[in-house]
């Protein structure tokens, strides 16, 4: 049951469903909302440093390659830029180093930068927390502890100023205060409720790099002395395995071993002294041996890009790290720090886009920054199939590392939100890859194309593989709907994508016909994916409508055409048997537009010998089914003559013809808005004047 | 922040909240994550104050922008539903993950117009796109959604 409610189609079916969700009583959320609002910095550019993450992640969906806007002011959201401390500044506590990244090698640590003191604690112990800098918007005698360990802090519980810690899914409770800024140090009592291992303690209940720093939490258990069992690290990242150690209280030495660049043990710890299950004693230093390639084999472009950015390249797939016949068209840098203007490769995303409406293979490099020491590596690849995938390395990502994840895309599509940069694509698994065999022939334009009068181009449109350029996505069809309420002549292409068929369609405006219906020529360039032939059709004359800045006509190439076109006579139905078809019909003929024609009036109409007016008759319904250019929606248009009168009398002084639709939201007015209306005499085409702008009829 | 701001944005979190929970739980299926994205954009728009001029605008295109944000940094939409203390019963669960079948923009836009009762223009301004392309991914959605309904309905 389809209905339509405002300007969209609404779903009586859809609208139940979504109604029995009314019945879900949502949380109260507006104690968190104000805590939240008190304790983070204020202010456009403030805000925790897990949003600024959460934010720049946006930019990595499954291999999404985009850009989400950044906006100041008060009347748009922000993703803020990350106000990290550069690299020099941030530095770990001396006494106790950050486990050491698996790309990128020193660098910020994600603990923070403040001086933490000491570095490690038994339950019960106090450590003392100096911030780096100043510290802004905090409750005084308040702090926390984080996790770093995924793609933002995670608040593990608040640490109060009578030595409590409330853990996070107990709600602390913060009261509202504004102290003012400080750097000052603050001391906190450890207890036994907070969790073992590596944290980031803060001298804030936010996370923020000033008021941070990195203690290890050992395990009370763990008395000097005591025995411990030597667990299995073997395997694990140089990170885990440290985290592991620390956390019962061994001192951890760490050796490198080359291993092959091809292997995937890189950065892995690959020999453990003691071995497993052998009993240490707490505090005694036990050895891990961690691989380090070398060697690598970098046998092409995509290979040495990928080394560059620190991805495991031994650990790669086979299509993230070898070319293996696919174009390169490039690599850019993205991330948090004004990632609008780092190194986007423009031409680079054009080229992959190119190579993937041609089913060519290519591939494209994006590295992410999503903070401090963080990076994500996504290699898009296209393939001859019209598929792409995306193949993503997250080795750097505290949250994933060392991993290579393949997100199978289908057909690239466009990325939603994203108004910047001028090329954008989105890996969409959701969408079924297209199929059918690939022939395309590279055709010579038609001598009838080489003749024509050009005209003004509007550009290309592809509703399937969306590209976002420096404009609205619809822009080339908003430029013909321009150009044809002006009157002026203009061409434009259309591309459509589809299961069997791929239709590059060449319009050109020609003006109005007798009857004021806006004509085109349309010529078609069809690849036939079913059969594997490449062909053009003719242009010939339509007739269209401009619907929501869409042209809307018969000029939908079909299956059927294409088979009656076949200049071999024979098709192969999808049972694989060949038929002999009859001549092309005339249908697809060239049928030049005849442009416009002037109507002499007759002396006396039908109407006026009558008596009647078009207006008595009742509406002159032309009723006709017909598709946009990507066959989405079925019309019905309605054409009807409406009488007009004037203010000073009742005598009828024209017709305007209106035009209505069924099925079809209406033309945003906003964006297209109508054009004149013009008032016909009674032989529907003689004009005789158009209404005003305060809506009253004008004689000419 | 002023008494009287946050007297107004409180005014509009009553006037809005269940409705805004509940399409930011469609869009995510996770009622953690909804309360989250909600919790953040009021909490900005306490923030702001007297900055934004239309806090319910403001609010709806933060918390959406939040959440994908959000849903972003978990790398894929997850139409799983996860959840901490909301009770949903199977059928909207099921319906929830059905919605989780669509692209994130398709459900955004479907759940703006079912849910916040939003027209084209609406949404478009709170996603940042066009009418034309809002009546497009609905006209999918909408294709989308009806052939899993009545997938659903002859299994």
């Amino acid at each position: 049951m389809t209905d339509q409610i405002d300007d969209l189609p609404f779903d009586g079916d859809l609208a139940e469903r979504f109604a029995r969700l009314d019945r879900i009583e949502p949380p109260e959320n507006w104690g968190r909302a104000s805590a939240l609002a008190e304790t983070t910095d204020p202010g456009p550019a403030g805000s925790s440093r897990w949003w600024a993450a959460a934010a720049a992640a946006v930019l990595v969906v499954g291999g999404v390659v985009a850009v989400a806007s950044t906006r100041g002011g008060g009347d748009a959201p922000f993703q803020e830029t990350s106000r990290s401390a550069p690299a020099s500044d941030a530095v770990a506590t001396p006494s106790a180093p950050a486990p050491p990244s698996t790309v990128s090698g020193a660098g910020p640590s994600p603990y923070g930068s403040a001086r933490v003191e000491p570095a490690s604690v038994v339950p019960g112990g106090t450590v003392t927390v100096t911030p780096n800098g100043v510290v802004d918007g905090t409750c005084s005698g308040f702090g926390a502890i984080f996790r770093v360990d995924g793609p933002s802090p995670v608040r593990l519980g608040v640490l109060g100023p009578d030595g409590s810690f409330v853990p996070e899914n107990q709600r602390p409770t913060i009261p509202p205060c504004q102290p003012p800024a400080t750097a000052e140090a603050l001391s906190f009592l450890i207890s036994d409720d907070v969790a073992t291992g590596v944290v980031s303690i803060c001298r804030s209940v936010e996370f923020s790099d000033a008021a941070c720093g990195q203690l290890i939490v050992v395990d009370a258990g763990a008395t000097p002395g005591a025995s411990i069992e030597m667990p299995v690290v073997e395997g694990l990242t140089e990170f885990d395995a440290i985290v592991t150690l620390r956390a019962l209280d061994l001192t951890v030495s760490v050796e490198r071993r080359e291993v092959d660049a091809r292997s995937n043990v890189d950065g892995r710890v690959v020999s453990q002294a003691p071995v497993a299950a052998t009993s240490v004693a707490a505090g005694e230093t036990v050895t891990i041996i961690v691989g380090q390639a070398v060697g690598r084999v970098v046998d092409d472009e995509l290979a040495q890009t990928l080394v560059d950015s620190g991805a495991d390249v031994g650990a790669a797939p086979t299509e993230a790290s070898a070319l293996d016949g696919a174009t390169f068209c490039g690599s850019e840098r993205t991330g948090v720090e004004g990632f609008l203007s780092v190194d986007i490769d423009i031409e680079g995303r054009r080229c992959l886009l190119d190579h993937h409406a041609a089913r060519l293979p290519a591939v494209f490099v994006s590295e992410f920054l999503t903070g401090p020491v963080s990076r994500i590596v996504v290699v898009t690849r296209t393939r001859e199939d019209g598929t792409a995938v995306g193949l993503v390395h997250t080795t750097s990502d505290a949250d994933d590392p060392g991993r290579w994840d393949v997100d199978e895309c289908g057909p690239l599509t466009d990325f939603s939100n994203a108004s910047t940069p001028a090329v954008a694509f989105a890996c969409d698994g959701n969408v079924d890859p297209l199929t059918g065999p690939i022939t395309i022939d590279a055709l010579p334009f038609p001598a009838w194309f080489e003749r024509r009068t050009t005209a003004p181009t509007c550009g290309y449109f592809t509703p399937q593989v969306e590209v976002r350029f420096d404009r609205e996505v619809d822009q080339p069809l908003v430029c013909m709907a321009d150009a044809i309420a002006g009157g002026e002549p203009a061409e434009l292409v259309t591309v459509h994508v589809g299961d069997e068929l791929r239709v590059a369609r060449w319009i050109v405006s020609i003006g109005p016909s007798p009857q004021g219906t806006p004509q085109f020529e349309v010529a078609s360039l069809v690849v036939d994916l079913r059969a594997g032939t490449t062909r053009w059709v003719e242009p010939r004359c339509v007739e269209g409508e401009l619907v929501d800045g869409r042209l809307v006509g018969d000029f939908v190439v079909g299956r059927d055409q294409v088979d009656e076109l076949d200049p071999s006579g024979t098709v192969v139905t999808e049972d694989g048997e060949v038929l002999t078809l009859p001549e092309p019909d005339e249908r697809n003929q060239v049928q030049p537009c005849n442009g416009p024609q002037k109507v002499e009036r007759p002396a006396v109409t039908p109407f006026e010998a009558t008596g009647l007016r078009v207006g008595d008759i009742g509406p002159e319904a032309a009723r006709f089914p017909g598709s946009n250019e990507v066959g989405e929606f079925d019309l019905t248009i309605e054409r009807s003559w409406t009488p007009v009168a004037t203010s000073d009398s009742p005598e009828v002084v024209g017709f305007i013809r209106e035009t209505g639709l069924t099925a079809l939201p209406p033309p945003d007015d906003a964006r297209f808005p109508d054009p004149p209306v013009v008032i016909y005499a009674d032989d529907g085409v003689t004009r005789v004047g158009e209404f005003g702008p305060e809506g009253a009829a004008v004689l000419d | 922040m002023t008494v009287a701001t946050s007297e107004r944005v409180e005014a509009v979190y009553r006037s809005i909240h269940p409705k805004i929970w509940r399409a930011l739980l469609a869009v995510s299926g996770d009622a953690d994550l909804a309360s989250d994205a909600e919790s953040e954009a009021f909490a900005q728009a306490l923030r702001r104050g007297d900055e934004i001029d239309d806090v319910e605008r403001w609010v709806w295109k933060s918390a959406f922008r939040i959440l994908d944000g959000l849903l972003a940094a978990r790398r894929r939409p997850a139409p799983a539903i996860a959840d901490s203390t909301t009770t949903i019963d199977a059928t909207d669960a099921d319906f929830l993950s059905m919605l989780g079948g669509l692209t994130v923009q398709q459900r955004q836009i479907v759940v703006l117009r079912y849910v916040g009762q939003f027209n084209s223009g609406e949404i478009a301004d709170v996603l940042e796109s066009s009418a034309g392309s809002v009546r497009v991914q609905l006209h999918r959605a909408h294709e989308s959604l009806r052939r899993s309904l009545t997938e659903g309905k002859s299994a």
